[in-house]
């Protein structure tokens, strides 16, 4: 700037500097129209803070947000002060006062339950009726949107239904088809099997016969010679008993080396027809697990395209209710007069329920505390009723939580104002410790002191 | 910022072929300085501080996947208290005690394995929009009374798109807004002596308040011993708490100004960013 300055002409330079000077009061006097001491070149002016208990400690509506404290606190030591129950007639007054207290408390949820599902239904009638009149008839339960619903609801079904039932229908013919290869297939097999075995018992039949054959043969000369010998009438008893012996040996080593043959080859055959079962197994199973394999792919790439099936035509209703409900919803919404009238039926019976809510609540209290009453006298203790107090305390601490809110509002609203008159951007509230932020809190508080008590801020403003 | 604003403005009479029309540029300067009056209003200066952001926790807490997940939280700690319940039964007070501590544990195990990943997800979603809009620090919505930028839409957007949120690489840039964990101040043996006398002191007049709270007292006498009540812990506190809580103020104003800050913020409020001078300030009370 100096050097700027210096280049210029004497005129030029007169100039310039008026309008340096210009300029610099012109910022200031911005800066003096904002706030009394804001120093416009330093950024910490952008940043203040408050600490917010004292500013609400300056609040006209403090001493009340106070006593409201005061009440809980006293309230608190009523609820820690409990009797001395001693005797056993004070225990039993006190028993009985817990177990009358907790039956009352279920019949008051009981009967509150009751008033609400009431006005719920009421409601919900009310509004239903208020649709179908704006929408045109419509006699379904939960009006005409209930009854698109329900509609949606019974086509959705009846896809489903029919679907499944489609998917029924073609697992039982894949059954059934099955269960007729299979029994076919086990039927070749058990004839495989009988023609196998047959062949096996002709051939063996065969190989002994022959070996008897061969048996015979082979002792056919020494046979022949006893034989003829017996047919001798001069043969001495002892040679004839000799012979005989001699031929029934024969008889006897015949038949049994043809039953040892016999016995073998049984067990040969035996031994045949098991593997044939064996491998007629192995084959039937292998042919059941191909055909169930089969099948389930068979059921599976069906059930895939009744899902894609139903996907789009569950869809395609889906989409059509939706277009249903969105012209319905349009039309509602689009329709100040039934706006007006639904909003006013959901208030007229918010109020209804709240008052016989108010009403059934107090007639429970009054009931809780005659019970407290009736059996403090009995027990001639005072009896507290924690409940009751809990509810106190909740209710006052509700009234301080709306007024603590009330004023918090005010304050915003103060240091809104307070921020924008000394060109703060942010403020903060209550922080750690203070640098360079503008302290706020005096400033605020003054102008929180100076609000009228009775006006509170209607609504809420935010920085 | 304010002062580079300025002096963008000061430099409109400089070029030398507007000095051959020195009236024209003294009137082209005195409107300058006249639009420059009426745009020097807070929102100039709020461009300042625009690297100050808030959220409000509260709202993402309340995001569907966190709602869930406390509600699985709920169920799995009513589950744990069913079970404790039955395994405390006649068990000695050690083991009672053990056990409580075992159940505690599983509590914060399931806590964490459901509530970390969700946190980490909205950490740096909040660390992305916070790089994105160049801010050096968010705070909770709470500790903001006027001003700031509110980022909260623009984290819930981010949290309710799909996919994996990847935060900034670069750590936030320095910033004039410091913080300072309380915990650590508290832990201080003269911090915890002076918390542990005054808690005494408000059990001991707690207990005198009870004793002297009959039913049936009248609401006047009833007020008169709560502002009694009141009022002597007021002076308690007075006495015993509040040159500790002087001397940490003084300590972080202390520190505030070494560092150049504008203020410090408890670290619970701070979300993102930030100049952390805890340990300064632990050293300069102890």
């Amino acid at each position: 700037m100096i050097g700027l300055l210096s280049s210029a002409s004497p005129r030029a330079r007169s100039l310039l500097a008026t309008g340096v000077v210009v300029l610099l009061v012109g910022i200031a006097g911005c800066s003096n129209k904002a706030s009394t001491g804001f120093n416009i070149l330093g950024s910490s002016s952008a940043v203040g803070y408050i600490d917010v208990d004292k500013v609400v400690a300056a609040h006209p509506l403090h001493d009340e947000l106070q006593a409201l404290e005061d009440q809980i606190a006293v309230l608190d030591a009523q609820a820690e002060s409990e009797p001395d129950v001693v005797t056993p007639e004070q225990q039993a007054a006190q028993a009985a006062l817990e177990r009358d207290l907790q039956a009352s408390e279920a019949q008051f949820e009981t009967e509150l339950n009751a008033r609400q599902a009431y006005y719920r239904q009421q409601m919900q009638a009310a509004i239903a009726q208020i649709q179908s009149s704006a929408l045109g008839g419509g006699s379904a339960p939960g009006g005409i949107v209930g009854g698109m619903r329900q509609q949606f609801g019974t086509q959705m079904q009846a896809l489903q239904t029919a679907g499944a039932k489609t998917l029924d229908a073609y697992r039982a013919a894949l059954y059934n088809e099955d269960t007729a290869h299979l029994r076919s297939v086990q039927q070749l097999l058990a004839a495989d099997v009988q023609a196998k075995e047959r062949a096996k018992a002709s051939e063996l039949a065969a190989k002994e016969t022959a070996y008897q054959v061969q048996l015979a043969q082979a002792d056919q000369d020494q046979r022949l010679n006893l034989k003829t010998e017996l047919e001798n009438l001069s043969l001495t008893p002892q040679q004839r008993s000799s012979d005989a012996a001699q031929l029934q040996d024969i008889e006897t080593r015949e038949e049994y080396l043809s039953n040892q043959l016999k016995t073998k080859d049984n067990a040969e055959l035996a031994a045949y027809s098991e593997s044939l079962q064996r491998d007629a197994a192995a084959r039937f199973n292998a042919e059941k697990t191909a055909t169930m394999k089969s099948s389930q792919a068979k059921l599976a790439a069906r059930q895939n395209s009744l899902n894609v099936q139903f996907r789009q035509q569950a869809t395609s209703l889906g989409s059509q209710f939706n277009q249903q409900l969105a012209q319905a919803d349009k039309t509602l919404s689009a329709n100040p007069k039934v706006q007006a009238q639904l909003q006013s039926v959901q208030a007229q019976t918010q109020a209804r329920y709240e008052a016989d809510a108010a009403q059934a609540m107090a007639a429970y209290r009054r009931t809780r505390a005659a019970l407290v009453d009736k059996y403090s006298a009995i027990a001639h203790l005072q009896f507290q009723d924690q409940e009751l107090i809990q509810e106190q305390i909740d209710e006052i601490a509700q009234q301080r939580h709306d007024l603590y809110d009330q004023i918090l509002d005010q304050v915003q609203d103060q240091v809104k104002t307070v921020a924008q008159a000394r060109g703060i951007a942010i403020v903060f509230d209550t922080v750690a410790g203070a640098g360079r932020a503008v302290d706020l809190t005096d400033q605020v508080a003054k102008a929180v002191a100076a609000l009228p008590q009775a006006s509170p801020s209607p609504s809420p403003s935010g920085g | 910022m304010l002062a580079k604003k300025d002096k963008g403005h000061m430099h409109h009479p400089q070029p030398p072929e507007r000095a051959a029309k020195p009236r024209a540029s003294a009137l082209a300067v005195i409107a300058t300085v006249a639009a420059l009056c009426m745009a020097l209003t807070p929102q100039v200066l709020a461009a300042d501080i625009s690297d100050i952001g808030f959220v409000d926790q509260s709202a993402i807490g309340n995001l569907p996947a966190f709602q869930s997940a406390k509600q699985q939280l709920n169920q799995y700690q009513s589950q744990l208290q069913t079970q404790f319940a039955a395994e405390i039964k006649g068990k000695s007070q050690a083991d009672q005690q053990r056990i409580s501590q075992d159940f505690q544990g599983r509590l914060a195990a399931y806590q964490h394995q459901l509530l970390d990943p969700l946190v980490g997800r909205a950490n740096a979603a909040i660390a992305q929009v916070a790089a994105n809009r160049n801010l050096s620090v968010v705070v909770d919505k709470s500790i903001v009374i006027y001003g700031g930028l509110d980022i909260t839409k623009d984290v819930t957007d981010l949290l309710g798109e799909p996919g994996q949120i990847v935060p900034p690489v670069n750590t936030p840039p320095p910033s004039e807004i410091g913080y300072v964990d309380r915990t650590q101040i508290d832990a201080l043996p003269k911090m915890k002596d002076a918390s542990q006398t005054f808690v005494q002191f408000q059990s001991t007049l707690r207990a005198q308040l009870n004793a002297q709270v009959k039913p049936g007292m009248s609401a006047d006498d009833q007020r008169k011993l709560a502002a009694s009540y009141q009022q002597q812990l007021e002076a308690e506190r007075q006495k015993v708490l509040q040159p500790l809580v002087d001397q940490t103020d003084k300590a972080i104003a202390g520190v505030a100004r070494s560092h150049g800050l504008l203020l410090v913020v408890n670290a619970e409020s701070r979300v993102y960013g930030g100049t952390d001078v805890t340990a300064d300030v632990v050293k300069a009370l102890q």
